[in-house]
């Protein structure tokens, strides 16, 4: 591959036929295609604007950094050739203080009821809290690793004063995470993984020399040659954190272990004596058999190339996603060490991958520029996503836009509550029971503006056409520099839906009654078998493809057909009265953790059923399989929002209570301030026709606001600086090099992408 | 990426493991002044195995029958078999008697001017495909002579003599010499069952939502680049509709009156070989020429077109 | 009619149908269906320009027409009243105002017309809207507020004042596509519009505000919308096979149907907005509950892909079906409830002309119909002089082929599916030929006849200035002798005049 490749692009500057192209013309176009950014978005909760001040790069211009001129334009091209996307990481300490009620803001769905209260303690406290407790923002630019303190639309940024700053020589970071469980005002853990397979932890806060904190991992690259792709710290545990490698594999340390230095270990030259643990279909787990624990404690080695990203589902850490270079999207049992789960991209790699609040559904974006929507505990895909033009290199799902089922039960209630205030909807009879002498005139005070009171209107009802069911928001940025947002509706997670795509329509027989008393009962049906050629085999046959044999007891298809005639009635209960509601959605559930138990149970002992069809399908033939199910297959959603953000490529998207954050490949972080700020409830109300630009600038006009989101928007004044940062700026004057560091020749393995100049490095830091 | 670059590379190439389980060559060609356009689609053929594998035996079967032709097709199978037959794993070659006598067949290229790539590739294919078609002509009249003297007219031997080209489109029509000429035009050879692929051109009348499509045949794509977009987003803009509104109405049979319409290009048969060709070009109105456009388009390893007319 | 043709210029064209004096039944497919329950009134409109009227007999004088005798659980067929013909093109959708005294209909002809319906079906046509540049696609109304509505091609929709004499009140912009689709409240607090755009546009029409989209629903062109009284709730039906169910105060879709085949073309839903039916190219007639999207239920399946429904619940409910081919149907709501054959074909259609070939004399013009006769029509008399039965429209062209060379003088047109004759400024006087080549036997040989003139004669022989023939100019003599032979229409031949038509005396002298 490469031999062709290298010689096609030393030569590829083809020529017109009849103009010869001078070098000017060849350079000069890039420039004035530049478009100007907009800066707001918006959707149907609102207008999302970008909050200028809040904007991350690295410091222009570079005080201290002596750069040679003309590298600092190109920077950006420098760091396209190191390979390492900017990436971004929080350290979230405003949602921890004063007690640490929510540990994980970011992992945990919202609730609304709950969340209420620590914030607005949180809020009471903010103004005399100093700016220590502010939450952390660490990014890196190339070479170069910033941490700022960040109070999402609040933050005012300040890019001569960051609280660390750090340049490395000869490799560069290419993902961070910090330790949300270890962290406090004063003391935290950022791990920084690098181009060369290093880990570093260290703590930007702390300013004492020596630093207690600053430990490498795999100085020497014995462990693993190949570039960090992905940090994570295993949730909810203190010392143990996961890196994925270009190379295929995922390590997991244990920070309490002193990282193993080369001088120690016997066979400094060689990587360490791995010896096979669990073996799965194209995964194996290894682990380093000494009298003492070492650190790498596992090596989890799974599929074909890079790994490209992993997450844990939740707060519990129960399961682990990931994706990679071979397309496979794997979810693992992260504690049986089991896989649960696989999926395939209709091509190419996946990049990015996101976990569902609620960890039944799995987003991820890859290179065939789709987003793909997986449901775990059913074991299918559930749509696709069309609007990206390039690749999708990071998907989000927002936690505080997501409804999930627990949410519905728990926000009915409330839900009851705020639609009691509307004299309006409460005098409106829901669809069924308002007859057709509703066109008089009372139909028109109903509906005074459109858009205001039709949600209530649908949670009163409740029983109106399917009602306010769960729907999920995801955000996908991509190499197209478009960011899109998508709504996953409970409409779209109807599996009924996907089997009926298209060509296999199938208009089930009416039900119950209507055969019952219809005469020519046979004739009718046969009718209707006409209507849909095969509908009855295709059902069968896709059957077959979504219960793996093994799993549960082998479904006919006479007893798919009742469940479906109880679900409907359900259904229709659903729709008489509000108080059956609960106990068709219970009834919903409960199918559902059935489910669940029945994976649970499958993923104990070894799943051949799956094997077997692993085994059974190469790459080609995997397409249209359950893995990988055709593009007709399974619905085609569209984005309900495609904006073009930036000028280069994202890489970052993170969604915040407050803001929205993207980063792009020039190193620009965006902070996008949320709509009214205000909670979905309110935000379906809200339609850009309502909301008047004046609340969206200012939420803290109106006082519900306030009391749904964590702080007042006070000003900082004249933004404090943090007392030491001042200082640790100057302390990065100072290029030391690490006392163990040694300066080893070596070359770039073979799975690696990136091409390095100087066969040195240096830890450049700022102990 | 200088000489120090390359030869980084050769050292990759030469010590990773990967490419060392193979058997191949990574050999890089000279460049005799502004031939880049030649050396690249040669390179790109090169890798392209059923092509290489194609020229390397016809390579061979020239060698048994101890024709020695001379022709751009035999000058770049001499050039495949060198490559092939290097002794170290990577190097340079130069491509002097192909350039040389690719300069002699067509003036268009007897220049040091730069050329373009795809217009080359064209060129090299067509021409490839009708020496054959000659060949295979030529061959054809041999046997039918031969026939006719033995058997009087009657051409049922014809189908072992042309066993050996083996033709899966020629069994159906054995004896029919007839049909020669007609033949020669939709004649095909290698050279499409390698690139060839068909086009179906629907148009669906909004009122109605009939479609009506028309087919035709393809060598290589010619797509439009866009600025951050990827390989795959190019080829769906290839295929995006186009509605025929305003005074473009379409006359359909159906509704038998203009009606609007959307158009649409779908690959109704992919290749075995998709070539695609990236127009990295653009008509700047104000400069009053094409510029060329750098713009980053990235590819999967792994490709799977969106426009297929029968696609899973 | 498109003018603004691609052509420099205005181009001056005139156009003449050859119809019987009657027609009674529609020749094409029926897209627009409205029923005035108080008066018991059916209009259909569709492709053959004409809008019918029908009496449909309420179920009290249901005897039938024929027999006198009432038939238990048969209906009378409608019957049919009358025209309205004012059309050109394509009738594409229809309102019923004002307590069913106004019609309003649109047309592929780019406009709006009202019509009076009066009692004694004295019907008047009143007001011809031209406020549209393309064709006008569909019509809402809004009973509450008085208003009507109407969409087109062009992307703009207009809202007329039915009480201010049909004035134009507002324009609503917006849309980037052509619109296929319109719905409104009764009070038109909610405009809907939709089409090859796919993203549905809610307007309110009493603000210029922003309006809101519903988007990532339907992946075609968007052919049927529906919103209820309340504008809480939208049904959107369109070419990609499914019916959407829109939840507008969260501006999302909560509900897909996937029970058709092919693309869907009409909707209606009761009252209650909760049981829908839909059909479309692929022929079903299907029902749906809006409780529950996952289900539908075949109700019947037409025999030609369904243009139009119209769902009529008071008295005896019943679906009238209007489909491509030319029949309408009632389908009563009883009946298929129950699942016995339905069908009650109401207005027996009239074929409509497929495919043609001009003969070799440039006078003649055979036409295969869609029963699959093959009828010869004579050009300048305007009417049609055989019948040969359903035979392949080549043989019999064979067989009435001439040897002789005319320039071709007239284009030909079936969109409507009668022959429509249409005569271009640029070639109309194109075809000179001798006399006897012609077949007029009482003229000397140097005698040229053309045929355009002679047609244009024809044309305008009953109109109070047609003195083309007494142009004192030095060609007038040989203008009258080369249309001397013109043949007299049948009266009730309509024309069509594209442009203002002042050119003839100069062309006839060249």
């Amino acid at each position: 591959m490469l031999g062709p490749s290298t010689s096609l692009s030393g030569n590829n500057n083809s020529a017109l036929q009849s103009s010869v192209l001078s070098d000017g013309v060849l350079l000069s176009h890039s420039q004035p295609t530049r478009e100007e950014l907009k800066k707001t978005f918006e959707t149907r909760e609102g207008v999302y604007r970008n909050v200028s001040l809040a904007e991350f790069s690295r410091p222009r211009p570079l005080p201290q950094y002596h750069m040679p001129t003309g590298i600092a334009s190109s920077a950006a091209s420098q760091m396209v050739a190191a390979g390492s996307a900017v990436r971004v990481s929080f350290l979230h300490l405003a949602a921890r203080f004063p007690e640490n009620t929510e540990v994980t803001a970011s992992t945990s769905s919202v609730n609304v009821a709950n969340r209420r209260e620590p914030n607005r303690l949180t809020n009471r406290y903010e103004q005399e809290v100093d700016e220590s407790w502010s939450d952390k923002i660490c990014f890196n630019v190339g070479k170069e690793l910033y941490v700022y303190s960040y109070k999402g639309t609040n933050t005012e940024a300040d890019l001569s004063r960051p609280l660390d700053k750090r340049v490395y020589k000869g490799t560069c970071p290419t993902y961070h995470a910090f330790n949300q469980e270890t962290a406090s005002d004063r003391s935290c853990e950022l791990i920084i993984g690098f181009s060369l397979g290093q880990l570093q932890i260290i703590d930007p806060l702390e300013k004492t020399t020596p630093s207690p904190v600053s430990r490498l991992y795999n100085e020497d690259r014995f462990i693993d040659k190949t570039a960090v792709t992905c940090i994570r710290w295993l949730p909810g545990e203190p010392n143990f954190f996961l890196a994925s490698y270009v190379s295929g594999n995922i390590y997991v340390y244990d920070q309490r272990i002193a990282p193993s230095n080369s001088n120690s270990s016997s066979g400094s030259s060689q990587g360490p004596p791995w010896t096979l643990h669990k073996e799965g279909e194209k995964y194996a787990i290894y682990t380093w058999k000494t009298k003492h624990q070492r650190n790498p404690i596992w090596r989890w080695q799974i599929g074909d190339g890079s790994i490209h990203q992993f997450n844990f589902s939740g707060a519990d850490a129960r399961m682990m996603a990931t994706v990679g270079h071979d397309g496979f999207l794997r979810v693992f049992n992260f504690h049986s060490q089991e896989l649960v789960a696989m999926m395939k991209s209709y091509f190419g790699g996946l990049l990015t991958l996101s976990w569902s609040p609620d960890a039944k559904l799995i987003v991820t974006g890859g290179e065939d520029d789709l987003l793909t929507v997986y449901n775990v505990s059913e074991k299918r895909v559930v749509c696709r996503g069309q609007g990206h033009k390039s690749w999708v290199s990071q998907v989000q799902f927002d936690p505080y836009l997501c409804q999930t089922d627990e949410d519905l039960d728990g926000a009915n209630g409330i839900a009851a509550t705020t639609t009691l205030d509307d004299v309006n909807v409460t005098m409106r009879a829901g669809p069924v029971a308002s007859a057709s002498a509703d066109l008089t005139t009372s139909s028109m005070h109903a509906a005074p503006t459109f858009s205001r009171c039709s949600l209530a209107s649908f949670n009163t009802i409740n029983g109106g056409p399917s009602g306010n069911g769960v729907c999920y928001r995801i955000g996908s940025v991509g190499h197209d520099t478009f960011l899109c947002l998508w709504d996953i509706t409970e409409d779209m997670l109807v599996q009924a839906n996907v089997r009926r795509h298209r060509n296999s329509t199938i208009i089930a027989p009416m039900t119950m009654l209507e055969i019952q008393t219809n005469s020519l009962g046979g004739g009718r049906l046969e009718d209707l078998q006409e209507v849909s050629p095969g509908g009855a085999g295709t059902l069968s046959s896709t059957d077959a493809l979504t219960v793996p044999p093994n799993n549960t007891a082998p479904r006919p298809e006479k007893t798919k057909k009742k469940r479906f005639a109880k679900r409907a009635l359900a259904l229709a209960k659903f729709g008489n009265s509000a108080s059956s509601n609960s106990n068709s959605t219970s009834s919903h559930k409960t199918g559902l953790s059935l489910n669940g138990s029945a994976n649970s149970d499958g993923s104990k002992k070894p799943n051949p059923a799956l094997i077997s069809q692993i085994s059974c399908c190469n790459e080609t033939r995997m397409l249209g399989s359950n893995y990988c199910p055709g593009i007709r297959d399974v619905p085609i959603i569209e984005p309900l929002l495609c904006k073009k953000v930036s000028h280069d490529r994202l890489t970052v998207l993170e969604f915040r209570e407050d803001c929205v954050v993207t980063a792009c490949q020039e190193g620009f972080i965006c902070t996008w301030g949320r709509p009214g700020r205000v909670p979905l409830k309110r935000d379906c109300v809200n339609s850009p026709g309502t909301v008047s630009p004046e609340t969206v600038a200012k939420p803290s006009s109106t006082g519900a606001v306030n009391n749904m989101y964590g702080y007042e928007m006070m000003s900082n004044g004249g933004g404090l600086p943090p007392s030491r940062s001042s200082s640790s700026y100057s302390n990065n004057e100072q290029q030391l090099r690490s006392p163990n560091a040694t300066s080893p020749s070596y070359r770039v393995g073979t799975a690696s992408a990136f091409v390095y100049n100087r066969p040195t490095y240096a830890w450049q830091n700022a102990n | 990426m200088g000489a120090n670059g390359s030869s980084q590379l050769e050292r990759e190439i030469s010590t990773s493991d990967t490419v060392s389980s193979n058997n191949e060559h990574y050999y890089g060609l000279v460049n005799f002044g502004n031939t880049c356009y030649c050396n690249s689609v040669i390179q790109a053929l090169f890798f392209c195995r059923p092509f290489r594998e194609k020229i390397l035996s016809y390579k061979q079967s020239l060698k048994k029958s101890g024709n020695s032709k001379d022709n751009l097709v035999t000058c770049l199978a001499d050039l495949f078999h060198n490559i092939a037959n290097q002794k170290r794993r990577v190097g340079t070659i130069a491509p002097k008697r192909f350039i040389a006598k690719l300069k002699k067949e067509n003036e268009l290229f007897d220049n040091y001017m730069q050329q373009d790539a795809h217009e080359f590739l064209n060129y090299l294919l067509n021409t490839i495909s009708e020496t054959l078609i000659e060949e295979k002509n030529a061959e054809r009249e041999k046997v039918a002579r031969n026939g006719t003297i033995k058997k009087g007219g009657v051409t049922v031997n014809i189908q072992p003599a042309t066993a050996g080209l083996n033709r899966p489109d020629e069994r159906g029509r054995n004896g029919t010499v007839e049909g020669n000429c007609f033949r020669s035009k939709t004649e095909t050879t290698w050279i499409h069952d390698i690139f060839q692929g068909i086009l179906t051109n629907e148009t669906r009348c909004l009122s109605c939502d009939t479609i009506s499509s028309k087919d035709e045949d393809f060598l290589d794509l010619s797509i439009d680049v866009e600025q951050n977009t990827s390989i795959s987003h190019c080829l769906r803009v290839f295929s995006e509709t186009e509605t025929l509104c305003g005074d473009q109405k379409y006359f359909c049979e159906t509704c038998s009156s203009k009606q609007e319409a959307q158009k649409r290009m779908r690959i109704k048969k992919p290749p075995q070989m998709l070539a695609l060709h990236l127009k990295r070009f653009k008509y700047v109105d104000s400069l009053n020429r094409h510029t060329k456009l750098s713009y980053r388009v990235v590819f999967p390893l792994e490709l799977r077109l969106f426009n297929v007319l029968h696609s899973l | 009619m498109n003018l603004n043709q691609s052509q420099t210029g205005p181009k001056r064209k005139l156009s003449f149908i050859v119809r019987d004096a009657e027609e009674p039944c529609h020749r094409s497919g029926v897209s627009a269906l409205q029923f005035d329950p108080i008066y018991g009134k059916l209009f259909t409109g569709g492709s053959d320009t004409i809008i019918r009227i029908w009496s449909v007999p309420q179920h009290k004088d249901a005897f039938s027409a024929r027999g006198g005798v009432r038939s238990p659980g048969k209906i009378s067929p409608v019957q049919y009243q009358g025209s309205l013909e004012e059309h050109t093109d394509w009738v594409t959708d229809m309102i019923i105002c004002a307590e069913g005294r106004v019609l309003m209909s649109s047309s592929n002809d780019t406009t709006v017309k009202v019509w009076n319906i009066e009692r004694d079906n004295r019907h008047t046509f009143t007001h011809c809207l031209k406020t549209h540049k393309d064709y006008v696609s569909c019509m809402a109304y809004a009973p509450l507020a008085q208003k009507a509505v109407s969409a087109s091609f062009d992307q703009n929709i207009f809202v007329y004042d039915i009480d201010a004499n049909f004035k134009t009140v507002q324009q609503i912009m917006g849309c980037k596509n052509s619109i296929y689709s319109l719905a409104c409240t009764p009070n038109l607090n909610l405009v809907l519009a939709s089409g090859t755009e796919k993203i549905i546009r809610l307007f309110d029409p009493r603000t210029n505000e922003k309006h809101i989209k519903l988007r990532s629903g339907h992946t075609d062109n968007v052919r049927a919308l529906l919103v209820n009284d309340d504008g809480t709730l939208a049904l959107s039906a369109g070419s990609d096979a499914t019916i959407r169910l829109w939840d507008i105060g969260q501006q999302r879709c909560i509900a897909t149907c996937l029970a058709h085949e092919e693309g869907v073309w009409t909707l209606q839903v009761d009252s209650a907005f909760s049981t829908v039916y839909s059909s479309g190219k692929d022929r079903m007639v299907v029902k749906t509950s809006l409780y529950d999207f996952t289900k539908s239920q075949l109700l019947f399946k037409e025999e030609a892909p369904v243009k139009k429904m119209l769902l009529c619940e008071k008295e005896s409910p019943c679906l009238w079906v209007g489909t491509w081919q030319s029949d309408i149907k009632r389908q009563q709501k009883k009946r298929f409830a129950h699942g016995s054959p339905p069908g009650y074909e109401e207005g027996v259609s009239a074929a409509s002309i497929k495919k043609h070939l001009v003969l070799n004399d440039k006078r003649h013009v055979l036409t295969k119909n869609s029963a699959g006769n093959v009828e010869l029509y004579d050009v300048l008399a305007a009417k049609k002089v055989k019948e040969y039965g359903d035979r392949p429209l080549e043989e019999v062209f064979n067989e009435n082929f001439k040897k002789v060379f005319v320039p071709s003088w007239f284009s030909v047109d079936f969109k409507s599916g009668m022959l429509q004759i249409t005569l271009d400024e640029l070639d109309v006087f194109a075809s000179w030929l001798s006399s006897k080549d012609a077949g007029f036997e009482d003229n000397d040989r140097e005698t040229k006849v053309n045929y355009g003139g002679m047609m244009l004669r024809s044309l305008f022989e009953k109109w109070p200035h047609n003195d083309m023939a007494n142009t004192d100019g030095d060609g007038g003599e040989e203008t009258q002798r080369a249309t001397a032979n013109f043949l007299s229409l049948p009266e009730h031949t309509p024309f069509i005049v594209w442009w203002v038509f002042f050119f003839m005396k100069k062309k006839l002298r060249s």
